[in-house]
């Protein structure tokens, strides 16, 4: 069973809905979803990765993440919907 | 006339129950108890001229065919005079990801009324919304701001 996550605000203490998605994806992830992950997005409609995201406190955890392209009433958004990646084996 | 949307995201498929129908409730949202038995087609056999609804075929375990024909957002597909009913199944269908089969607690069910379309829309959308699993998030584009965030950015741990 997918693990929800548990570290990105925790206690609701920052205003996300002023942050934009690359303050929530972390330093590791940043190139990749600009080069990848964005583009591939815009072109398939939906990709799901792997990547870091980071919390409001600076904290990174792996998770599992959904990208979705999405139009509502002409206007375009992305939907990231993404759940805790479970501990990877070293 | 006011608009209601009957939700529910069992897997059983049955008879929507009559006392939910009769149950008149004011305008706002109302979650039904633990019943898992409604089921009703997003379109029924008199809307069959409008494309925006999918044909819904008994579940048997998987997916409506029709799912991958609607990539917009749930919202979309809210009740009109053509779809009053609509199962979480068949919403969820149009959510812009996938339903984890294997997360029991997420469900969703309720009755929505009110006279005021938009109202339906975004308030169950809403409804919905705040019930998925793990971070839910909405960005525009293309500057990527948040529009929208699920309760599980915020949760105390």
């Amino acid at each position: 069973m997918a693990r929800q996550i548990s570290s990105f605000n925790p206690g609701g203490a920052a205003d996300l809905l002023k942050s934009t998605l690359f303050e929530n994806v972390g330093l590791s992830s940043r190139n990749r979803l600009e080069a990848e992950i964005l583009p591939q997005t815009s072109c398939a409609g939906s990709v799901e990765w792997r990547l870091r995201s980071t919390g409001c406190w600076g904290g990174e955890f792996l998770v599992s993440a959904v990208f979705r392209r999405l139009t509502d009433n002409g206007i375009d958004f992305l939907c990231l919907n993404a759940q805790e990646a479970a501990k990877h084996k070293k | 006339m006011a608009q209601t949307a009957y939700v529910d995201s069992g897997d059983a498929i049955g008879e929507f129950p009559e006392d939910a129908k009769k149950r008149k409730p004011k305008s706002g949202l109302i979650w039904v108890g633990s019943r898992r038995s409604f089921r009703r087609p997003l379109r029924t056999s008199g809307s069959r001229g409008d494309s925006r609804y999918p044909s819904v075929k008994k579940r048997s375990g998987t997916r409506p065919e029709s799912a991958s024909s609607f990539p917009r957002f749930v919202a979309d597909k809210l009740p009109s005079e053509h779809a009053p009913y609509a199962t979480g199944a068949d919403l969820a269908s149009c959510l812009p990801f996938s339903i984890p089969r294997d997360e029991p607690q997420w469900a969703f069910r309720g009755i929505l009324v009110s006279d005021h379309p938009e109202e339906v829309r975004k308030r169950f959308l809403m409804a919905m919304l705040a019930d998925v699993p793990g971070l839910l998030a909405i960005y525009s584009l293309p500057d990527l701001r948040v529009a929208y965030l699920n309760g599980a950015a915020n949760k105390q741990f």
